[in-house]
């Protein structure tokens, strides 16, 4: 907190690199993966940095609570405005959907990313299991229901879950060091953009 | 702010209601604070992600793949030369048309097939009709001839018995006389009598006489087409007794000379004497 606000650049990126994937998994979550997320991502960075070299913050502790506050309501308050600002359905979203997709990276990952699930429900082996995912990452029904319906405790249904991620994610150090790689650089080019925007 | 542990998140299956959105907002806000500073609790959020977008990638590409191979012969079709595409359009006719004009031609034969039943059908039912229509005709006089049967029956029936007794000359005083049953005779009783062939007489003449007093006498009278004098009482006319009935023939100058005489009995009980018409 010194560090910063002193300010020491080096103590900023190191508050980015610590919690830097965990606001961009929250603000995929509240954005639903769509791209506004990197600006959201750079504008939650700065706005903390701000109130930290303002002495706003004063105990280290919170400062996790206090991203993910600050993260959080910026997402609301994008939303709120996109939504007033909305005068057609939900077209815009669908463009910049579509963008994603057509994005020669993003389709890119997002086959490798294909064939190792695909790989992962293979080698379950498991009928069940395999019923379980597709209804429930696909179907998106309700947890208690898919459990219910195959006589399954809640930590039984969990554990179901987390056997096929923890081989989603073998596969993926095994067969994707790279993209990790890949995916390490965006959040560096991104902790680059905003620096130069916090510089300028 | 209350901690979360990993063993409550676990339990609770945070990571995947999360990713869901099905996590209350007051809960949801304790787990983004958890997990902003928990790199397992993020990595499994990753993780969650990912393969969610996996599956998703993975379901769209074999629906695209579907279409791909559905499109693709059509593709492949249109890099073909102009005669190998009426060529394959052609060989693709005969293998779908022939099937399609075979159960055409099967089609047509059986709706005639159909039509033909159903014309069989229509004029049994028309005979059926007619039939039926004949049927209630011939009941219908059926009917008539019974009700004209049943008002002609009582007409028919009129005539009663006529009982006739035949009267015969007593030779001796031992011989039998004729015998009338007035509880076996009807309303009337007729007396016949043979003249004989010899005597040729214009008329002839009858008297009825019951110990000695002359009851009846009729004079006129012709033989019928048997020969025989018929005279017809009523039953009523007779009681029970001896009676006897004389009998004359009368010549063309009006004198009368006698045939002779036939006596009877009446026995049993009549409805009672009655003067005669």
């Amino acid at each position: 907190m010194a560090r910063i606000q002193a300010g020491d650049r080096r103590a900023e990126e190191r508050v980015i690199e610590l919690y830097g994937r965990s606001v961009a998994v929250l603000l995929d979550r509240h954005t639903n993966g769509r791209p506004e997320a990197q600006d959201l991502f750079q504008d939650t960075f700065r706005l903390v940095l701000e109130k930290l070299r303002r002495g706003e913050l004063r105990e280290p502790a919170k400062l996790p609570g206090f991203l993910a506050q600050i993260a959080r309501s910026l997402a609301i308050e994008h939303y709120r405005k996109a939504t007033r600002r909305k005068t057609d359905t939900d077209s815009e979203a669908i463009g910049e959907a579509v963008a994603i997709s057509a994005s020669p990276l993003s389709a890119l990952l997002e086959s490798e990313n294909a064939a190792l699930v695909r790989r992962v429900i293979r080698e379950l082996g498991n009928e069940r299991d395999r019923e379980i995912l597709l209804r429930f990452y696909i179907a998106e029904e309700d947890k208690d229901r898919i459990a219910a319906d195959h006589g399954l405790t809640s930590l039984q249904f969990n554990r179901v879950l987390h056997r096929a991620r923890q081989r989603y994610k073998e596969l993926f150090l095994e067969r994707t060091g790279g993209a990790a790689l890949m995916a390490g650089a965006i959040i560096l080019i991104l902790i680059t953009l905003w620096r130069g925007r916090a510089g300028g | 702010m209350t901690t979360l542990d990993h063993a409550y998140i676990a339990d609770h299956g945070l990571v995947e209601l999360y990713h869901q959105g099905l996590l209350p907002p007051d809960e949801e806000a304790r787990f983004e604070e958890h997990f902003v500073a928990c790199p397992e609790c993020t990595e499994q959020l990753e993780l969650a992600r990912g393969f969610q977008r996996g599956v998703k990638s993975m379901v769209a590409e074999d629906v695209t793949r579907a279409t791909l191979i559905q499109t693709g012969l059509f593709a492949w079709l249109a890099r073909r030369g102009r005669l190998a595409q009426w060529g394959l359009a052609l060989a693709a006719l005969l293998i779908l048309g022939l099937p399609a004009l075979w159960f055409a031609s099967e089609g047509r034969s059986l709706r005639q097939t159909v039509a033909v039943v159903q014309e069989r059908w229509q004029s049994r039912d028309r005979d059926a009709a007619d039939l039926q229509k004949r049927l209630a005709e011939n009941e219908a006089q059926r009917r008539e001839l019974e009700s004209k049967l049943a008002q002609a029956k009582p007409s028919e029936v009129s005539p009663g018995f006529l009982p006739v007794v035949l009267l015969t000359a007593v030779r001796g005083p031992g011989e039998p006389a004729a015998t009338i049953d007035l509880s076996r005779t009807g309303d009337l009783v007729a007396l016949a009598v043979d003249p004989g062939a010899d005597a040729h007489f214009a008329s002839y003449r009858v008297t009825l006489t019951r110990a000695g007093a002359t009851l009846f006498r009729q004079a006129g009278l012709q033989p019928n087409a048997l020969e025989t004098l018929m005279v017809t009482f009523p039953t009523s006319f007779f009681t029970p007794g001896e009676y006897r009935l004389r009998l004359e023939g009368v010549k063309p100058g009006g004198e009368a000379s006698e045939i002779g005489g036939y006596p009877f009995r009446v026995v049993g009980k009549g409805p009672g004497r009655t003067s005669l018409p």
